[in-house]
């Protein structure tokens, strides 16, 4: 039995159009949760403050810390993030019957479990991206050596970044006030945006703060790479969770979560070494999520790398999926 | 004769636990068919069954044992689904959307154009009386807000079948009125209309067959009107006569019967007397 059926022609348009409304709506309610943006501006404002908090490098560059620190960050919150969007689109639904009420109209299961991932998979995806600029403006405000300034701390930078994060809320608040926007979807989608126009801006400065025309960048943009595989590795943990709160509670989810997480970060250290098939075997059950963690030497991988990762991430959240379809088909939804 | 819009056979529902051991069998055995074209009550206490029964009709549940047709289709098909509504026991809104947006995105789910979900939506917003409220919030609404906006959105696609879980909990009498009203209207279109409640007295005004449920078995079913008839009793019904001819009847009805006969003046629905002193008090003044 085909789990998703083949469209009649002419309808396929109608479907796309069905998964985008409602994966919308799902990532809707998902940017409208406080504790999401909680976790992104906290992330974004830990990481633009970890330069100015380094007492010892321990010989490595600030800037190498900082970057660790923010990928790091955005790893462990980006996991936190993913579980709770999970259980709480799926609570949620369940709880004020919107999943009831729109499977009793002519929405295939299959449809909604895939747009609540496309959702979940939304916000994430904004949640990388105020994440990935915060350790890329990190990495330029951290103390670095430059002929013209010295070694010194970029303030100028850290003092804009911070600024369009309470900018951020200020705009939040006032699109809140006067337009009845939702506060918490509004800073959500601001953060990121302000973010990337101050990355933008940073080109126009010195480390000092004096203006430098024609604008000169030293953003380390080959950082974005290591923060997509991050975010691909966050991809794969959506997926997993979003299955499991199908079938656990909350709280169960969690703890399966991070029994998940410490698996795959121990397995590839003692499972055998290569790619033997039973290598291969705990991968495909338990994700490698070190496979996902490779900036180290100078935060740039061997070009094999990211395809053979891009195909792993996708076979893996593939067959996650069709299982979570499988669930959600036969499950029942009072 | 009327054709069947809904019919169940043996329907059995059992719910069970993490190890798959019964823990309630919610619905026993139901059997029964809604003609098209009426208004088919299902009666029962708290927790006979009743909402297990309508959802089952959805396919939100699946059954145990037995079957279900509705419109000649399972309710599980897509099919089928496009031409049923239902209202469920919880709202199913998303409270943060107007009431408007809502019913533009259940009408989306149709497969409306953006101009035909806004027509309906504003269609029905006036229809069930919410069209001054469509842009606020349904998180703002009251609880009887909240049940006609559920009608509303229940009524998206005009549907064949209309499935409604306790559609009068929570309104006040004119509100009753106005949902039985379009019920009734919904019947003599030759729409078929599945009502599910514990209030005695909504159910006896709509509908014209009933099914009585308790602990999820069928205890009684059939035509209300058969099912309520005194077949052992007569009652006659006259304008108002002097006590000279009250006492001359009582008479007659000794001497023909061997009994006296009740005699009292008939009482009307506190429903309708209601209605009448609110629009009188609702009226202006000359």
């Amino acid at each position: 039995m085909l789990l998703i059926p083949i469209p009649e022609h002419g309808r396929l348009r109608d479907m796309i159009f069905l998964f985008i409304r409602l994966a919308l709506i799902h990532a809707r309610v998902l940017l409208r949760n406080p504790v999401c943006l909680l976790l992104s501006l906290a992330t974004a404002l830990l990481t633009l403050l970890l330069p100015l908090a380094f007492a010892h490098t321990f010989g490595n560059t600030a800037a190498r810390l900082a970057q660790d620190g923010g990928l790091a960050f955005q790893f462990v919150a980006g996991i936190v993030f993913a579980a709770y969007a999970a259980c709480a689109i799926t609570g949620s639904a369940r709880a004020s019957g919107t999943e009831a009420l729109t499977l009793a109209k002519p929405v295939s299961p299959t449809l909604l479990f895939l747009a609540r991932y496309a959702g979940i998979a939304g916000g994430l995806a904004l949640f990388c991206v105020t994440t990935a600029t915060a350790t890329l403006l990190a990495m330029r405000i951290a103390e670095a050596f430059s002929p013209a300034t010295g070694y010194c701390i970029d303030f100028t930078t850290a003092t804009i970044a911070v600024a369009s994060a309470i900018l951020a809320c200020l705009l939040g608040a006032l699109l809140n006030r006067f337009r009845n926007a939702s506060f918490h979807a509004s800073v959500f989608v601001l953060l990121p945006l302000l973010l990337i126009v101050t990355a933008g801006s940073s080109g126009f400065y010195n480390r000092l703060g004096a203006w430098q025309s024609p604008p000169a960048y030293t953003l380390d943009v080959a950082i974005l790479t290591a923060a997509l595989r991050i975010g691909l590795a966050l991809l794969m943990f959506a997926a997993l969770t979003q299955v499991l709160a199908l079938l656990l509670k909350p709280v169960s989810v969690g703890a399966a979560g991070l029994l998940i997480l410490a698996l795959g970060l121990t397995l590839p250290g003692i499972s055998p070494a290569g790619s033997s098939p039973l290598r291969w075997l705990s991968m495909a059950i338990v994700p490698d999520w070190q496979a996902f963690w490779t900036t180290s030497a100078s935060g740039l991988v061997p070009p094999p790398m990211p395809g053979a990762l891009w195909l792993y991430a996708f076979c893996y959240i593939t067959a996650i999926l069709i299982l979570g379809v499988h669930l959600f088909n036969r499950s029942e939804h009072a | 004769m009327k054709q069947t819009a809904l019919e169940t056979i043996a329907l059995t529902k059992q719910f069970r636990d993490f190890w798959q051991r019964i823990t309630v069998t919610a619905v026993k055995e139901v059997s029964f068919q809604v003609a098209t074209g009426t208004v088919f009550g299902l009666l029962g206490p708290n927790g006979s069954g009743k909402t297990t029964t309508l959802r089952l009709m959805t396919g939100l549940l699946h059954p145990s044992s037995g079957c279900i047709r509705i419109l000649g289709d399972s309710p599980t098909s897509l099919q089928t689904r496009r031409r049923i509504g239902y209202l469920p026991e919880t709202d199913g809104f998303y409270e943060f959307l107007s009431g408007r947006d809502n019913l533009r995105f259940y009408a989306g789910l149709f497969g409306y154009s953006g101009r035909e979900a806004s027509r309906r939506a504003d269609t029905l917003l006036d229809t069930v009386g919410l069209i001054r409220d469509a842009h606020r919030p349904v998180g703002e609404f009251s609880k009887g807000m909240k049940r006609r906006i559920g009608l509303a959105q229940a009524l998206l696609n005009d549907p064949e079948l209309l499935i409604l879980d306790e559609p009068t909990a929570g309104l006040d009498p004119a509100g009753c009125r106005q949902v039985k009203e379009l019920l009734r209207q919904r019947a003599q279109s030759g729409r078929t209309v599945v009502v599910s409640s514990h209030l005695l007295a909504d159910i006896e005004d709509l509908c014209e067959s009933v099914c009585i449920l308790h602990q999820g078995r069928v205890v009684a079913q059939g035509r209300l009107a058969e099912m309520l008839e005194q077949r052992e009793q007569h009652r006659f019904t006259t304008g108002v006569l002097t006590t000279a001819q009250c006492e001359s009847l009582q008479e007659s009805f000794l001497s023909i019967t061997g009994s006296a006969a009740l005699m009292d003046h008939p009482h009307r629905a506190l429903e309708s007397y209601f209605t009448q002193v609110v629009e009188q008090v609702g009226q202006p003044s000359s």
